[in-house]
């Protein structure tokens, strides 16, 4: 489903992650590591929000730097640590995805409502914790119709019931979800087929 | 030391181009012998000082407009245990801090005061050093009281003085202007009308006819360089997650024109008002088209790996240099405008998937 080949990531002269290939497979991916060892760094480059050497290829059709227009619309992200402009509500965000990504809401409609972001999201994110900012970040990474789901750290900060309600949610959707976490996914509805190891400044499949 | 090493030096790293080209500009257009000359005018007649206090409290405000957004950030939300530390300690490190962000002024008004010593103009020398107490004292209270009101003051922000603005994603830098930024906006406003009401108030007294139109325009089109500079910093920093989004280089290119226009309205509505009766409409409209190029070149010029460099902010300067001549000799903005815009596109083209955002290495 998702190739990477030679890919290096560095910050100045700080080498983050190397990689000579890695095949990640259809389905649900749990990426285990450290903080610092490169995992958002990784799910950032796959999103196309940093800069990075090598190729990321998708379905063996869409690689990242020749349609970079193509290869965005069908994968999505999600931040560890969400960042908005704080003057927006939760609301302007979500119909700025919805309008990017040419989709109705009813796609999300049933996260808005049972995650409990309706309650405050007409205000501005200025006013929101961080647990009410990372569920705007997980309900717009849902919007449009991606291929290939990438949640950096989503159970963190958000409350136990969201996560369940999150879980089971992400369990009925028919697409690859690659999850970053430092601890193993609380049991749910939702199977992780495949376990990967961010460590050393490489990724190597467990299992 | 933890002021300095947190808000100074954010401060700097995100003004070094501003001062770097504040440098340029200011050494490069007058040497040192005429701020020697413009000194000494200044400290003979030191009703003058006021023009100089104007831009001295001007830099106060953005210092202090900085540390006061800059406090409201999640990741400098420890800093609220800088109140635990002894009294003198604080005083010590917000007065410390104070200077620092402020050390650009300071630096030159000193150099005033030196002269003004030697030169006898002991009463203007002193005067200089009031205003810097007058300036700085205030300044270090208002930090300190920031520091103390840590959390029931991050709500102040200054939009609600303002209409309510469309919600579309062209008026997101706007917004953030007037929510985070406002000392910046006005005071980019303030340069522009200057040059564009000043202009034509010279115009009749004046023998370059539509020239001066195109060198206001110019200078004020310099002068638009630090919002462009603020644009990439919000767009790396709150909006990183449009990177993500699928949309092409040409819709990218056709948003920053239209968000440099909405920008732009009071200044374009400035030249009509008060330049339809001096030139013809084609140089107005070579004027609007100019300014409207120029921001939108500064609002991608940030996303080349060489705008961090020293040496190709001095080269900038060469060509701001080439323009102004080349003005002179009456060939026309619209050359430039194509030029720039066809600039603007192929760094946008090369660089917008390729950049680094500025606080990647953050998260």
């Amino acid at each position: 489903m998702l190739e990477i080949k030679n890919y290096r990531k560095e910050y100045g002269s700080h080498l983050i992650l190397e990689l000579d290939t890695l095949l990640i497979p259809k389905g649900v991916s749990w990426f285990q590591g450290v903080n610092g060892s490169g995992k958002s760094t990784f799910f950032k480059s796959v999103a196309g929000i940093i800069p990075f050497k090598g190729q990321i290829i998708l379905n063996d059709e869409l690689e990242i730097q020749k349609d970079p227009v193509a290869f965005r619309k069908v994968v999505n992200y999600s931040y560890a640590e969400p960042r908005y402009p704080e003057f927006l509500s939760g609301l302007e965000i979500i119909k700025y995805h919805q309008k990017i990504y040419r989709s109705d809401l009813k796609e999300v409609e049933e996260l808005i409502s049972e995650m409990g972001v309706k309650s405050y999201y007409r205000s501005k994110i200025g006013t929101y914790s961080s647990g009410m900012l990372k569920k705007i970040s997980l309900i717009a990474a849902m919007i449009g119709s991606p291929k290939l789901l990438l949640l950096d750290e989503p159970l963190t900060t958000i409350d136990s019931d969201s996560q369940s309600i999150l879980l089971e949610y992400l369990s009925t959707l028919n697409l690859s979800i690659l999850i970053a976490s430092h601890h193993a996914l609380p049991v749910s509805k939702l199977q992780v087929n495949h376990h990967f190891i961010v460590e050393n400044k490489t990724i190597q499949k467990k299992s | 030391m933890i002021l300095v090493k947190t808000i100074v030096r954010e401060y700097y790293r995100q003004n070094v181009a501003f001062y770097l080209m504040i440098l340029f500009f200011c050494f490069g257009l007058l040497s040192g012998r005429e701020h020697f000359q413009m000194i000494q005018v200044i400290m003979s007649r030191p009703s003058l000082l006021i023009f100089a206090s104007i831009a001295w409290l001007l830099h106060v405000l953005k210092s202090l407009q900085f540390i006061h957004f800059t406090l409201k950030e999640p990741e400098y939300a420890f800093l609220q245990d800088f109140t635990l530390l002894p009294s003198w300690q604080q005083l010590y490190e917000i007065t410390v801090c104070m200077v620092l962000t402020n050390a650009p002024f300071l630096i030159y008004g000193f150099a005033m005061i030196l002269l003004g010593l030697q030169l006898g103009h002991s009463l203007a020398a002193l005067i200089v050093l009031g205003i810097f107490i007058i300036l700085l004292i205030p300044a270090t209270f208002l930090f300190r009281y920031r520091l103390f009101h840590f959390h029931t003051l991050t709500g102040i922000t200054f939009q609600k003085y303002f209409i309510n603005l469309p919600e579309g994603r062209n008026f997101f830098f706007l917004r953030h202007l007037l929510n985070s930024k406002p000392l910046l906006l006005i005071s980019s406003k303030i340069y522009s009308a200057f040059f564009i009401i000043g202009g034509a108030k010279l115009f009749f007294t004046d023998a370059y006819d539509f020239r001066l139109l195109c060198l206001c325009l110019f200078l004020s089109g310099i002068g638009l360089f630090p919002l462009g500079q603020e644009m990439v910093n919000f767009q790396s920093v709150k909006l990183s997650f449009e990177r993500n989004f699928p949309v092409s280089v040409e819709k990218i290119f056709s948003q920053r024109l239209t968000g440099a226009t909405i920008l732009l309205i009071p200044e374009l509505l400035l030249i009509g008002y008060h330049w339809f009766d001096k030139v013809q409409l084609f140089h107005i409209a070579d004027g609007l088209l100019f300014l409207v190029t120029i921001m939108t070149f500064w609002s991608v010029y940030y996303l080349t790996d060489v705008s961090r460099n020293e040496d190709h902010i001095f080269r900038l300067f060469y060509v701001a240099a080439v323009i102004f001549v080349l003005i002179m000799f009456k060939v026309p903005l619209l050359m430039f405008s194509l030029l720039i815009l066809l600039l603007t596109w192929r760094i946008l083209k090369k660089n917008y998937f390729n950049f680094e955002p500025l606080d990647a290495g953050n998260k």
